[in-house]
């Protein structure tokens, strides 16, 4: 909704047939924030450019489940600062986000382990790992050894978030639950610091070595 | 008896895409709606949360032990095999190997620990200083053990 300023607004520096300051603000943030977004997602058909046929689908597809479970994951885990203030309002799309959070975990970590088949082709045959071993350990012991690890974790915690979530109920948000809130949503915290450092090293080691 | 919360007035004064971005985040109902009668007690939450860190930490065990032992990493391969791709023929398309083996041991270590921790503190209140050291604890050492110190001067894989 267009909020209106006042006719003495300080901010207001033109006549009235001008459109007021705050409505452009507004629309400049709707405007960029949409554009943001829709440059951010875009990112993993980036793999359909790729010389290597072998990035081109399973890049793209491992991609875009990796970008479908860190967006859902970061809005749940951002949504877990007033969760913990205990705003009770948001408890039940938490429910539900945790509950998509596993779903898309889930699809990341399974369409990770079918590029992970390529990944560990033979060097003869062009594997990423054995080229990267060769050429770029330290990105190799970095980057992918952290990666192929901590995204696993977020299945677990994301599981164990739904099932508290959805089994405490309303009454998750009483003093005498308050630890298992706590619990909870430093629970969803941690899963969206997993899946931002699993984004960011995979895009690192697809950056040294493609698939 | 649980709570209810008062919702109506928040899903009211909404233009129409407001209220379907509001159905669409409560999808599905039954799940957004939770349960009718909230757990009281802080035992099965507990678990829950532990035993997820368990699982990371177990993994991680798993991996040191498969690094540093060929015959090791041989048997935790087998324990994977169940998981499509762990063991093909092709040098083309690669093979998921003892990786599989691991996530094995994280869904072991993960569900028997739930199931165990989850029949003792079902009726318990567990110390909120006991659930936070244990998640933390284990959950930082699961990240740290990414990096093995040695296995740069181990090239047993």
């Amino acid at each position: 909704m267009v909020q209106h300023s006042k006719q003495d607004s300080t901010t207001d520096l033109a006549t009235s047939e001008f459109p007021r300051q705050l409505d452009i603000a507004q629309v400049s943030i709707y405007g960029l924030s949409f554009l943001s977004a829709g440059l951010f997602l875009f990112l993993p058909l980036v793999n359909l450019l790729h010389p290597s046929p072998w990035q081109r689908w399973m890049g793209t597809i491992h991609g875009m489940g990796a970008m479908f479970a860190l967006v859902v994951m970061v809005y749940t885990g951002h949504l877990a600062f007033p969760l913990l203030r205990g705003a009770g309002k948001i408890l039940p799309q938490m429910r539900t986000l945790a509950f998509w959070s596993t779903i898309l975990s889930f699809l990341a970590i399974a369409t990770g382990n079918w590029a992970y088949m390529r990944y560990r082709a033979g060097i003869n045959f062009g594997g990423a790992r054995a080229l990267l071993k060769e050429n770029s350990p330290l990105g190799q012991y970095v980057l992918m050894e952290y990666h192929e690890f901590s995204v696993l974790f977020t299945l677990p915690l994301t599981v164990a978030c739904t099932w508290i979530l959805w089994n405490y109920g309303d009454s998750i948000l009483d003093k005498k639950n308050r630890p298992v809130l706590t619990a909870t949503c430093v629970a969803l915290m941690a899963i969206m610091f997993f899946a931002m450092g699993g984004m960011v090293s995979g895009i690192g080691v697809a950056k040294i070595q493609a698939l | 008896m649980t709570r209810q919360l008062n919702r109506q007035s928040y899903a009211n004064n909404q233009p129409f895409y407001g209220k379907l971005w509001s159905k669409f985040k409560q999808f599905p109902s039954g799940l957004a709606e939770g349960s009718e009668t909230g757990l009281s007690v802080s035992g099965p939450a507990a678990a829950a949360v532990i035993s997820a860190t368990i699982g990371c930490f177990t993994m991680m065990v798993t991996h040191h032990l498969s690094d540093t032992s060929k015959a090791r990493e041989a048997f935790i391969w087998s324990l994977g095999t169940w998981i499509p791709g762990s063991k093909t023929d092709s040098e083309l398309w690669g093979n998921i190997g003892s990786y599989t083996g691991k996530e094995t041991m994280l869904l072991v270590g993960w569900l028997i620990s739930w199931s165990i921790l989850h029949t003792l503190w079902k009726n318990q209140n567990i110390k909120s200083r006991t659930i936070f050291f244990w998640m933390f604890a284990l959950l930082i050492a699961a990240t740290a053990m990414c990096w093995h110190p040695l296995f740069p001067y181990l090239p047993l894989t």
